[in-house]
């Protein structure tokens, strides 16, 4: 028999897939950091708003109304009804948060397997493709507004409709990778060795659609906070006296003359929020696409 | 479909190998003389200390592994190196003017106008939304050719190209052309401007064996008739000798080895030449002499009663496929492609036998439907005398259980997210083999029959090399204990020396298991190492069939000795 060796001398180029390790090394780039930083600060100010806020987020200051930025008290001022726009904003971005991270959780939780179902079974993907088809057709803040004039004004309503609406480009995405994968070597592998359609699925496609759907999460996240803003501003989403970003900004909307601070703070914080989602998501692309590996 | 037709231009094998004619006319010293060069990416050496010389006329090869340097080394000539690569030390005097120094205005002349490249993949490097004609003559206007003779001059370079009826090709758009015809346009291109020095990286790797003959003899031919001297980068050591005058071996970035194709080629003096020769599959390829691999496999007639487990019955063949078709529907015309064509043949137990053919000769739809991947528009693909497709659920799997697959590409054909034990244990889960305990002993037992140290079990694919990784999918397809294994194309993507290692584990995994192989290779050279049959594939139909020697000593089909008289490097095979 003939002496085998062990090592080849191919040196190992290009690693398939990157570890948790080496992800978190080449996340290290300054538009990872930046968006990071953002909402980390964003995070932890909706996190620790019970312990934080100065004051209660409904607390009413008829004495002092119209306070600017600076005032002791109340350090970004307070809006037309006295109440304190930093506690505001602090519980403000808790339920902007929330309604973004039940609208993520709907649209991967639904359009995940409707995504792999239509990439991988022939027969589904017309109906499928169709569907999620006529819902892009309509723009999605008007599908969110019709589906959470449907739904009724809450929390849940707003984030179920704008769930829903974004529920189309996640079967997108996941369709795509599919097909993609469906053609891969190790998959047709699998299915010469009698590997059923679920169990590819399930063992081989969606591990590797991970990165494409957690991309397009940080995606997604922005968009729906956007979103809760404009149902919120709309009273479609949130109703007062519970504070949201987007009430801030509807009830500051009438006072912008007097009190433009009020409106401006909310809008930063909104700002912060999907830039630092949009600046991680394409720093986290990168970082998991092999191919990019820039020095 | 065009077809790569040469009229104008005679074969140039056998060529003299003459040492290469110093120019001593004109002006003394060579052409281009490079010293020292060093390149790196990032703070990563990747060639290192190298020496070239290229005297003008002279053709030089430049062979090596993937990772061996060889591309960069042309990338550094052109000042292309493509992200952080930089030359980080050395000079590359092209008549005296160092190149390495020069800045970026004086190399915009130099690339194209005496430095042109004839770069790897056609079907790439061409504007896929601009007319062929429109590309050569761009690269004319560049030189600052204008009006009417721009476009005489287009037709004129794309005939001797070899395109066939320049005046209505030049008008069309490079998907309308075969890899072969896109390989002759960007030859056109880079004669263009009359380059005194042509680099060919891997030119035709791409493309079928007998179109890559054709295209290398015709810019042979056009690189002499205009006195051009051509570095040709290759891995192919077969090649590299066939077609230069002088052959330079690269490993890790450094010259190992130069010198004529015949010194290189019978007297290697590195240790690493040394394997290259010994690996090269062409040189098997010898009257008489069996090759080293030759012993080692079984004989041509397999023993009856093979260790083939689960089948009592032990009918001589474990695979026969009778007047197997496939058509697809060609998209657009509503026509129907006939990819398989009334194929027929066996595969004895026990034994190889090799599927050959070029690209769309059918090879791969055949192993996919015996993969039952596809299902057959008419005939039949028997395992053990039962058809995959139409079979139960229950039969189905039990065929699959007996046929597994090994594919061409190692980097996509294992699950990046899997452990490796992963990947080898799914088929035994699959098949409900063992419990747990014995599914883990397996598993052991199948990676030291690939020769993998047990530790890579916990590993994922992504920290092996190349040929580690198909050893893996080999394990994989072993572990049902399967009767044949199809690989399709299993070594093709490997280099040389690798592929060597693989063939050899191929070749002892049979005598020790008694599996069957149906080899599936468009590579001859390789084939005649490793198999007992041949089935030759032209179009879907077959071509010829038989033994081994018999195909290969006296082929009865004109394509087959088409084929056959492609291998690189069976001129020095003797």
């Amino acid at each position: 028999m003939t002496v085998i060796e062990h090592g080849d001398l191919a040196p190992d180029l290009a690693p398939a897939v990157v570890g948790p390790r080496r992800l978190l090394s080449r996340l290290r780039t300054p538009q990872a950091i930046v968006g990071g930083a953002m909402l980390a600060i964003v995070v932890l100010a909706g996190l620790l708003a019970p312990l934080l806020a100065p004051h209660g987020p409904a607390e009413v200051h008829f004495d002092a109304p119209f306070q600017l930025p600076g005032t002791i008290g109340y350090a970004l001022g307070t809006d037309d009804l006295g109440r304190d726009v930093l506690s505001r904003m602090m519980y403000g971005i808790r339920a902007s948060l929330m309604v973004g991270i039940v609208a993520v959780g709907l649209a991967v939780v639904v359009g995940t397997p409707l995504g792999l179902a239509a990439g991988y079974w022939r027969w589904l993907d017309a109906p499928v493709s169709r569907l999620t088809d006529v819902t892009l057709a309509f723009p999605f803040l008007i599908l969110a507004v019709g589906l959470a004039a449907i739904n009724g004004p809450s929390l849940a309503g707003a984030a179920i409709s704008l769930g829903i609406a974004q529920v189309p480009t996640m079967v997108r995405v996941v369709r795509a990778e599919t097909m993609r994968l469906k053609e891969s070597p190790f998959v047709l592998a699998a299915t010469a060795m009698d590997a059923s359609g679920p169990r590819i699925l399930a063992q081989h496609i969606l591990p590797n659609c991970l990165s494409a759907i957690i991309v397009q999460a940080t995606v997604i996240m922005p968009a729906a906070v956007l979103g809760e803003a404009v149902l919120s501003f709309l009273g479609l989403g949130i109703q007062p006296p519970t504070p949201s970003l987007g009430i801030m900004l509807s009830d500051a909307q009438q006072y912008l003359g007097r009190a433009p601070t009020a409106a401006l703070f909310p809008g930063l914080a909104i700002v912060a929020i999907c830039l630092g989602f949009n600046l991680l998501g394409d720093a986290l692309r990168d970082a998991l696409d092999p191919t990019s590996d820039r020095k | 479909m065009p077809q790569d037709a040469d009229v104008a231009n005679e074969p140039t094998r056998p060529r003299e190998s003459t040492p290469p004619a110093p120019s001593s006319s004109d002006e003394s010293g060579p052409l281009l003389s490079v010293r020292g060069l060093d390149v790196a990416y990032g703070d990563t050496p990747v060639v290192r200390d190298v020496d070239l010389d290229v005297a003008r006329g002279e053709r030089v090869a430049i062979v090596g592994q993937s990772g061996s340097g060889k591309s960069t080394v042309v990338a550094a000539l052109l000042r292309l190196l493509p992200g952080a690569g930089r030359i980080t030390g050395g000079t590359i005097s092209l008549d005296g003017e160092d190149l390495a120094a020069a800045d970026e205005a004086r190399m915009r002349t130099v690339r194209g106008g005496r430095i042109a490249l004839v770069p790897q993949d056609p079907a790439t490097n061409l504007n896929p939304a601009m007319r062929l004609g429109d590309q050569v003559a761009d690269a004319l206007r560049a030189d600052g050719l204008r009006g009417p003779a721009v476009r005489q001059r287009v037709l004129e370079l794309l005939a001797e190209a070899g395109v066939p009826e320049p005046e209505r090709r030049a008008k069309q758009f490079p998907h309308e052309f075969s890899g072969g015809m896109r390989q002759r346009v960007l030859i056109a291109v880079a004669l263009a401007r009359e380059p005194e020095l042509l680099l060919a990286d891997e030119p035709t790797s791409a493309l079928d064996v007998t179109v890559q003959r054709r295209i290398l003899d015709h810019l042979g031919a056009l690189a002499e008739a205009r006195g051009t001297a051509m570095i040709l980068v290759t891995h192919d050591l077969g090649l590299a000798a066939d077609r230069a005058d002088r052959v330079l071996v690269m490993l890790d970035g450094r010259i190992v080895e130069q010198g004529t194709p015949e010194q290189v080629l019978r007297a290697p003096q590195h240790e690493y030449t040394r394997r290259l020769v010994a690996a090269a599959p062409a040189a098997v390829v010898t009257q008489g002499e069996a090759g080293a691999r030759g012993e080692a496999r079984p004989p041509s007639a397999p023993p009856a009663g093979s260790p083939a487990d689960g089948d009592p019955a032990g009918a001589a063949d474990v695979v026969t496929i009778r007047d197997l078709a496939k058509e697809y529907r060609v998209r657009g015309r509503g026509g129907l492609l006939r990819a398989v064509d009334g194929v027929s043949f066996a595969v004895p137990r026990g034994g190889t036998t090799a599927l050959v053919g070029e690209s769309g000769s059918g090879k791969t739809t055949v192993s996919r439907i015996l993969l039952g991947l596809e299902t057959p528009t008419s005939g039949e693909a028997l395992v053990d005398g039962r058809s995959i497709a139409g079979a139960s659920r229950t039969e189905r799997r039990a065929l699959r259980r007996r046929v597994q697959p090994v594919f061409q590409d190692p980097y996509a054909s294992l699950d990046p997210t899997h452990t490796v034990e992963r990947v080898i244990n799914e088929p035994l889960r699959i098949f409900g083999i063992g419990d747990r305990e014995s599914r883990r002993a397996r598993v052991a037992e199948l990676l030291d029959q690939v020769a993998l140290p047990r530790d890579v079990a916990h590993r994922h694919p992504g920290a092996l090399s190349g040929g580690q990784r198909q050893r893996v999918a080999i394990a994989r397809a072993l572990a049902p204990e399967p009767e044949l294994l199809v690989l399709d194309e299993a070594v093709s993507a490997l280099d040389v020396l690798v592929q060597e290692q693989i063939l050899d584990l191929l070749a002892d995994l049979q005598e020790r298991l008694g599996v069957s192989y149906l080899f599936i290779s468009h590579d001859l050279a390789v084939v005649r190492g490793i198999a007992d049959n041949v089935v030759v594939l032209r179009q879907g139909r077959v071509e010829e069939q038989g033994a081994v020697d018999d195909v290969f000593h006296s082929p009865r089909a004109d394509y087959t000795r088409d084929l056959l008289g492609a291998i690189p490097g069976a001129a020095f095979a003797r």
